[in-house]
């Protein structure tokens, strides 16, 4: 497992403030669904949002998963970032 | 005047390729004939000359043809945003009345009140097969407004800015002497067309210089790398937020080495992204200054310049600073003003609001800079308060009246600040109603009905109370 679940989450927080300019809380990102019922996300901020993922987690997400149903579906990204090796 | 530019390359060179879409290319012949097709579909549902075509498209070679119907009929052509919501669709159908909208949804249209026979889809059109043997220019002998631009206003409405056929290609002339752009050089459409940067310098800057179009259909950093080295590209032409996404993208140093003209402009890139830009690339990135109503005014011709310069007028532009009414001499600061064939015709239908910018002739910007001794322009800010995303100009009154309109608040106040890559972003600052809990989703929600993606505030703050302090200046007491 590559990290704590809590941990995880703290450090998409710190992604979306870092990449996106938004502070949205933890607390907030767990409670909801999707990324963009939180933050408006037009094209150029979701590829942010990946480059901003990818840096922080040192990763390259499959091409496969590069679209915006699974960049914000948070609880299935959570569930990618939990799974990868550490 | 542009649509004649346009016959008379594609009857001297008709197999020079206009556009590349997925590796093909299409001659400025083919393009020529399908732009012959789209005005042939436009007058088939009564469209005339100086009558008004939405065009509401991504980034697709359909769009370009559309634009190129238009300028063989005659017709305006209006580029809008595709992801536009169904309150502003429904403005802009009262606003202007269009006579035909090319896009790639009907509902909203529809829903606007616009009639089905009406409305063109925008996509899958046949690849043309031919050049067309006869190309008929009738219709644009006459210097008529050519295309309708969006602009922040200052009072919460988008203005549209008129600009005519005759003076925009002068303007694109003298901007493609300045750069070299020419027939044979190569550049990326990254960015759809209702952007006002992207509709002048990706679209109309290549098509009148007898150019290639290489379109992106959707930006992904990665496989703009790959187009730009498959297909050679030599130019790109972009907002700082393209050179910042390139930059950060993982791409190999020196894996964009085929570039030779880098133009940025809209906002300024901080020294990081030139940097990295620099490794990535080895061109130096310049920086060109215009707006929607102003066309270009100043752009980088050389490599190094001080910190702030943002170049040179094109030939034929002039700029002056101002200070109220007082031109100001080199060194000294004040409202950039601008004459030249960029200059729009004004807005449509409000001549005071044309009047009011105007000054001995000159368009006063709204932006502060100064010149140098050799007539070199430094960018020193903004005197209106627009919000400048990336490039983008947002007005923030237009976004506060889209938030005081939700239930529960009670006032707001929507702002530039400082975001990401030193760029800006849309901030809200929101009081709710007493005994009202208003939630981060509910408001992303409700923008998200009246306001296209890019305008919703991406930094929302829930405070107790506002108040304007003497300077006009507001306060907030944030809520713990």
């Amino acid at each position: 497992m590559m990290d704590g679940l809590q941990n995880l989450w703290e450090r998409l927080e710190r992604v979306i403030a870092g990449a996106l300019g938004a502070e949205v809380s933890c607390v907030e990102l767990r409670q909801a669904a999707r990324l963009d019922d939180l933050v408006a996300l037009d094209s150029v901020a979701l590829l942010e949002f990946t480059i901003g993922v990818e840096r922080e987690f040192s990763i390259r997400i499959e091409n496969q998963r590069l679209n915006r149903d699974f960049m914000t579906d948070l609880p299935a990204l959570v569930a990618y970032l939990s799974q990868l090796p550490t | 005047m542009i649509g004649q530019c346009l016959l008379e390359i594609a009857r001297t060179q008709p197999e020079l390729p206009a556009l590349v879409v997925r590796g093909t290319p299409m001659s400025y012949g083919r393009l020529l004939s399908t732009g012959g097709e789209v005005r042939r579909r436009l007058e088939a549902i009564g469209v005339r000359p100086g009558a008004v075509v939405v065009c509401a498209l991504p980034v697709c070679w359909e769009a370009v043809a559309s634009f190129v119907g238009c300028a063989l009929l005659g017709a305006v052509y209006m580029p809008v945003n595709p992801a536009w919501s169904r309150e502003e669709i429904a403005w802009l159908v009262k606003r202007v009345d269009p006579a035909a909208a090319i896009a790639v949804s009907d509902d909203a249209w529809v829903a606007a009140g616009l009639e089905h026979s009406r409305l063109i889809s925008g996509r899958d059109w046949p690849w043309p097969d031919a050049a067309s043997a006869g190309w008929d220019g009738a219709g644009i002998e006459a210097d008529r407004p050519i295309a309708y631009q969006l602009s922040s206003g200052s009072t919460g409405e988008p203005k549209i800015v008129v600009k005519s056929g005759g003076r925009f290609l002068a303007s694109m002339q003298a901007v493609a002497s300045v750069v070299g752009m020419r027939p044979g050089r190569r550049i990326l459409v990254t960015t759809p067309f209702h952007f006002g940067f992207s509709f002048s310098w990706q679209m109309l800057l290549p098509l009148v210089s007898g150019a290639t179009m290489v379109l992106l259909e959707k930006f992904d950093p990665g496989e703009a790398a790959e187009v730009i080295n498959r297909e050679q590209v030599q130019c790109l032409w972009g907002s700082p937020v393209l050179y910042g996404l390139l930059s950060g993208a993982h791409l190999p140093q020196g894996s964009l080495g085929g570039l030779e003209l880098c133009i940025t402009g809209g906002a300024s890139v901080t020294a990081e992204v030139k940097e990295q830009w620099s490794r990535l690339s080895g061109a130096a990135l310049r920086q060109a200054y215009g707006t929607t109503e102003a066309g270009m005014i100043a752009i980088q011709r050389e490599d190094d310049v001080p910190e702030g310069c943002v170049g040179l007028p094109p030939p034929g532009t002039e700029i002056r600073i101002y200070d109220g009414d007082r031109i100001q001499p080199a060194g000294e600061p004040g409202e950039i003003a601008v004459r030249g064939p960029g200059v729009m015709s004004g807005y449509l239908d409000d001549d005071a609001a044309t009047a009011a910018l105007m000054i001995n002739g000159f368009l006063r910007t709204g932006d502060a800079g100064w010149l140098d001794e050799q007539g070199r322009l430094y960018f020193n800010g903004r005197i209106r308060p627009w919000i400048n995303a990336g490039g983008i100009k947002i007005d923030p009154v237009e976004v506060q009246n889209v938030l005081r309109k939700m239930p529960g608040v009670r006032d707001c106040l929507v702002r530039g600040e400082p975001g990401p890559r030193g760029l800006e972003i849309v901030a809200a600052n929101i009081a709710a109603e007493p005994g009202v809990e208003l939630r981060r989703a509910e408001v992303v929600a409700h923008c998200r009905v009246h306001l296209a993606e890019y305008k919703i505030p991406r930094m929302i703050r829930f405070v107790a109370a506002m108040t304007s302090d003497l300077t006009g200046k507001s306060r907030v007491r944030m809520l713990h």
